[in-house]
């Protein structure tokens, strides 16, 4: 009878200490694991007043002078990822904003996770400029479309208490953001050159 | 007879001694694996490669000691994520594949082993493996499934299984493979059903919002209007939304004056092309319905991010339209609007920036244009510039610079009077 009562107990004993293994026993730390959150690409495409120059005068009252006028809209990509942020995760953030970018930016090539920009792409040639004689003055303006990509991917950490309670949070900094800047559609804007009479 | 009865207890006495030293080594040996697997939780979150070779040591024999299957499992997928902390890949994967084969791996252990199998190929760029690993976990996650209709899959699965979903239709357009994105999308809403999780529940509409913009690229306007209007209608909430009813509407009018318009980056340009069409038009009908669109859509959404997107489209289509003191108007409106907007999302924190740096820019380019160059140089003065951005350097300078000459040379500013 005794034999059978303790050995009973050291049954319940053992049972307890496993059932309660795979159950969300409180003795045992949630189960972790990693996920990304989806990627999110947010995307515009506006009219931007792209440059403007001017208004030079011709002060000197020369008879008739060129005026050169140049800028640039260049292209660029700012990738940044955190070092625990896995690199293929941060390639296929890239890859996924050099999708929209394509037109404008052929020059997909990449090297890991770093997207290999060349700078100043898209710069548009320099244009020169009859300036107006005795006193005269000229100004330019321009507009043009930027297409701008701001993305980010997100590594979570998830502890599973159960099927059914779970919790995230940030895994120590792993995220990638990129910003991704292209024009296009560059034109002068209505009623420029302008000569203006000072 | 008293002797032997003493020799009875003493005997049942030993044999309860015996039984119970039998039953609590037993417990000891479980006991002894489960504080192992708690003293691992305690390690620092970065590893080094000698802690986490002697916390997989300490593991290990913990292992050797345990008896049951399911401490086991749990016991071998920590030595997993070990492993994959300290960035032992091929050592992570060996471990996440033997639990997600192992008959005797619990439903969870497994589906977050192969949840990690997956992650651990992503990780070493091998795109098919982790592919099929995610589908593993949308297959293997159906075992989960309860009766209710309303909330058929339990959350952590949902979490795990979207998070799949959504992970595979990435791989595929990082391929360019659209067909294969979309199937990966649509399966994604028809996981999410009719679940009401908290966690999950931005995730429907924004799954949506990708596959109408697939079809839209793939050139099926039929279908890309049909997912954008569902999208509308059962998500009006969704933060898109405001300028997912301006892209529809721009892309039905672009594609009414021109049949064979294409649409390879989606919508997104839309409203910028349509502006275009209406600056080169003359057809004053078309002019006057754009204006009235934009105008209603402008009045239901301000004061939130789609609303301030729509504004600045509104003032530069006013702007084409010739009326360019509404169309400051509306630029200063939203920046207005932009102070009071405070978004969780650094990207779309970035995004009203930049649109408020623009609209204010055009703002001054059209005082400056009507003469008030006092008005515009105060704004131009106000703007907060990134130094990182070249663009944005250059055309303030040059902007302030050309008001400065033109305030100095030119008697007409009215605010010089």
């Amino acid at each position: 009878m005794i034999f059978c009562l303790s050995g009973v107990i050291c049954i319940l004993i053992n049972a307890t200490c496993l059932v309660g293994i795979d159950s969300g026993s409180p003795a045992l730390p949630a189960l972790e694991t990693f996920v990304t959150e989806p990627v999110v690409i947010e995307n515009i495409c506006i009219w931007i007043p792209a440059a403007k120059s001017g208004p030079f005068i011709n002060r000197s009252c020369q008879i008739q002078g060129n005026q050169d006028a140049s800028f640039y809209l260049p292209a660029s990509v700012k990738h940044q990822k955190n070092e625990d942020c896995p690199p293929q995760t941060a390639r296929i953030l890239a890859e996924l904003a050099s999708f929209y970018h394509s037109q404008s930016l052929p020059l997909t090539i990449f090297n890991g996770w770093q997207w290999e920009n060349t700078y100043n792409v898209c710069q548009f040639e320099s244009t020169r400029y009859n300036l107006a004689k005795r006193g005269g003055c000229w100004e330019n303006s321009w507009e043009a479309i930027l297409n701008l990509s701001c993305g980010l991917v997100l590594l979570q950490q998830v502890d599973i208490d159960s099927s059914e309670i779970f919790n995230t949070h940030k895994y120590i900094p792993s995220e990638s953001i990129i910003e991704v800047n292209t024009f296009s559609s560059l034109r002068t804007r209505d009623g420029y050159p302008k000569e203006r009479q000072l | 007879m008293d002797i032997p009865k003493k020799d009875s207890y003493s005997k049942k006495a030993y044999i309860v001694i015996f039984v119970l030293i039998i039953g609590l080594n037993v417990f000891a040996q479980e006991i002894q694996p489960v504080q192992v697997l708690i003293d691992s939780y305690r390690l620092p979150e970065k590893l080094t490669k000698e802690t986490a070779k002697k916390a997989i040591t300490s593991l290990k024999k913990a292992l050797i000691l345990c008896k049951d299957d399911a401490l086991k499992s749990r016991i071998e997928y920590r030595i997993g994520m070990i492993y994959f902390k300290s960035d032992d890949f091929t050592q992570a994967i060996d471990s996440f594949n033997n639990l997600s084969q192992s008959d005797n791996c619990p439903p969870l252990t497994k589906l977050c082993s192969l949840n990690m199998a997956g992650r651990t190929y992503l990780v070493q760029a091998k795109s098919n493996k982790a592919l099929e690993a995610f589908e593993d976990i949308i297959k293997f996650s159906h075992i989960f499934l309860t009766k209710d209709p309303n909330h058929n899959y339990p959350a952590s699965v949902l979490k795990l299984a979207i998070s799949a979903g959504f992970t595979r239709a990435e791989i595929y357009l990082s391929n360019q493979d659209i067909n294969s994105a979309i199937v990966e999308y649509k399966n994604i809403i028809s996981i999410l059903g009719s679940n009401e999780v908290y966690a999950t529940n931005s995730y429907a509409p924004l799954a949506l919002d990708k596959i109408s913009q697939l079809y839209l690229i793939k050139g099926n306007i039929i279908k890309y209007n049909h997912t954008a209007s569902d999208l509308i209608n059962k998500y009006p909430h969704y933060y898109r939304v405001p300028i997912i009813r301006l892209e529809t509407e721009a892309v039905k009018i672009l594609k009414g004056q021109n049949a064979d318009i294409s649409f390879s980056r989606g919508s997104f340009d839309a409203p910028a092309r349509l502006i275009a069409l209406i600056k080169c038009n003359s057809n004053n009908a078309l002019q006057e319905n754009v204006a009235v669109l934009m105008a209603d859509l402008y009045s239901r959404y301000e004061h939130s991010y789609g609303g301030i997107m729509l504004g600045y489209h509104y003032a530069w289509l006013l702007d084409a339209l010739g009326e360019k003191n509404r169309a400051v108007e509306v630029l200063n409106d939203i920046s207005k609007q932009a102070v009071s907007i405070n978004p969780d999302m650094p990207n779309i924190k970035q995004i009203i920036s930049t649109l408020t740096y623009y609209a204010k820019c055009q703002q001054t380019i059209l005082h400056g244009e009507n003469n008030r160059y006092g008005e515009a140089l105060e704004i131009i003065h106000s703007l907060k510039t990134d130094p990182n951005d070249a663009h944005m350097l250059t055309l303030s300078d040059s902007i302030e610079k050309g008001l400065q000459v033109l305030k100095r040379e030119v008697s007409k500013d009215a605010n010089d009077h």
